[in-house]
């Protein structure tokens, strides 16, 4: 078995193996369903609803992609860096005939098939839960746009899960990682919002990436300059985390 | 002779100024070598930096004739370790554990995993988790997946560490047995002297991060009564300077 291949599913096996990435996954399924239960409340006493029927998915992944996901990226991946070496089991896989950038490397793959399980996982459910709201569902309008948004939401996903594995490596405990990934989330997000410009060169601006794939007509050029944005950024932050992770001693 | 390790200059400082200096010596196969010294000594130093846990300031070490920075994952192929302390996965079974560690092997099937868990005599706890191990269970652990790909080569720093009088036999008689009948080459360090009397056919003195004497522990008890004595005539010597 190819040793790159291997350790991705060694990781993937030891996600699997934590009742946490359960309860995640969990929790990916049960927000479309409950949201779609607000909704259907609302509908039932006041008639209509701010959305949709072809909506509610996008309107799911808004919420998957601007807060849950990010957070969910950040406790899986601070979990699988700075927790490894926190309690030291890191040196399980350190010790190996595997190089550090192969770990690295296959450590990052895993967390980006998390994201598509999850991603998908909330699209199915998304989907299922369109049987609370009533009116109508169109095959292109909703379901196709919705495969759409999310399969490309992966990318800025992924992107997240690069910047914070580099925050990651200053870390030697989950509990500070999280909370400070998490600090620096929301401080980049806020500033974002407040300043248009510096919104224009972060990349936690591009989490609603998946925008630009579902409107009346794709901007081809925006999408690309877009992609190379975010593209930029995670190639930045894996060469300078993985410079950072090959350095540590234990 | 069959060179298995190579070490040449290796020297570590780190900013408390301790570490160690030089360090020179050679691994032959069928060796069982001991790495004899105290508490600070440079013992798990020395095995970092031949394991790549840790980089050296100078020097260079060989396993099986590669680098073991240049050319880490061959270096590494035929070596098993613990080093400083046993990890696992505490959150699964020690089966588990080993299945998670035989991936990075070629062949290793389900057999073998259950074998190395009845040779450490963990086969009654194989689905139990680590979590509820206790420490010399958890040291069988570690010396099952540092055996599990049949290496030519174990590194183990202080496997008796912690254990009981029964577990530290245990331990030692793993290790003579597997030295004389799958011929696998031990690299082992303790404090422990009477331990590496009896377990190493050849042993390294070393103190203050530095190696003060190399050889036979048969050639060595010709000069000396006991292993002890000779250690403390060394340190004797190293604290007077001559």
């Amino acid at each position: 078995m190819n040793i790159l291949y291997a350790n991705v599913v060694s990781e993937i096996q030891k996600l699997c193996l934590k009742k946490r990435t359960l309860f995640l996954l969990i929790i990916s399924a049960l927000i479309p369903i409950g949201t779609a239960l607000i909704l259907s409340v609302f509908q039932n006493n006041v008639g209509i609803i701010p959305i949709t029927k072809n909506q509610f998915p996008i309107f799911v992944l808004s919420i998957f992609t601007s807060y849950f996901l990010p957070l969910v990226i950040a406790m899986v991946t601070i979990d699988l860096f700075s927790g490894e070496f926190g309690d030291r089991n890191i040196k399980i896989v350190l010790l190996r005939p595997i190089s550090r950038f192969k770990i690295y490397t296959s450590k990052i793959l895993s967390i980006g098939i998390f994201i598509i399980v999850n991603l998908a996982i909330a699209f199915i459910f998304s989907c299922l839960a369109l049987i609370l709201i009533k009116g109508n569902y169109q095959f292109i309008n909703g379901f196709l746009k919705g495969l759409v948004a999310y399969g490309v939401s992966i990318v800025p996903m992924i992107a997240i899960a690069i910047a914070i594995t580099f925050i990651g490596q200053f870390f030697k405990s989950t509990g500070s990682g999280l909370t400070i990934s998490i600090l620096i989330y929301i401080a980049i997000s806020i500033i974002s919002r407040l300043s248009p410009q510096f919104s224009r060169i972060t990349f936690t601006s591009y989490t609603d990436w998946y925008q630009l794939w579902i409107g009346s007509s794709i901007l081809i050029g925006k999408v690309i300059s877009s992609f190379i944005i975010i593209l930029s950024y995670s190639m930045i932050f894996f060469g300078i985390g993985f410079y950072l992770f090959d350095k540590k001693e234990l | 002779m069959e060179k298995v390790l190579e070490v040449k200059g290796l020297t570590k400082l780190y900013k408390n100024n301790r570490g160690i200096n030089d360090i020179n010596f050679e691994i032959y196969k069928g060796d069982i070598f001991g790495f004899l010294g105290p508490n600070g000594a440079g013992k798990t130093t020395t095995m970092k930096i031949i394991s790549g846990l840790c980089r050296a300031d100078q020097g260079e070490v060989r396993i099986f004739g590669f680098d073991i920075v240049e050319q880490f994952e061959k270096a590494m192929q035929n070596v098993g370790c613990i080093i400083e302390t046993v990890e696992a996965y505490e959150y699964t079974s020690a089966y588990k554990n080993l299945e998670l560690v035989s991936r990075f092997y070629k062949d290793i099937k389900k057999a073998r995993i259950d074998e190395v868990l009845e040779l450490v005599g963990l086969k009654d706890y194989k689905n139990e988790k680590v979590a509820n191990f206790s420490l010399g269970m958890k040291q069988r652990l570690g010396l099952a997946a540092a055996i599990l790909s049949k290496p030519e080569l174990v590194i183990l720093d202080e496997p008796t560490n912690g254990l009981d009088i029964e577990g530290m036999v245990d331990i030692r008689n793993i290790i003579t047995q597997l030295a004389s009948e799958q011929k696998i080459t031990f690299f082992i360090s303790s404090h422990l002297v009477h331990e590496m009397e009896i377990t190493c056919s050849r042993v390294g003195i070393i103190y203050n991060g530095k190696l003060v004497k190399m050889g036979y522990v048969k050639e060595l008890l010709k000069s000396y009564d006991t292993l002890e004595n000779c250690f403390m005539d060394q340190v004797r010597k190293e604290k007077s300077g001559t």
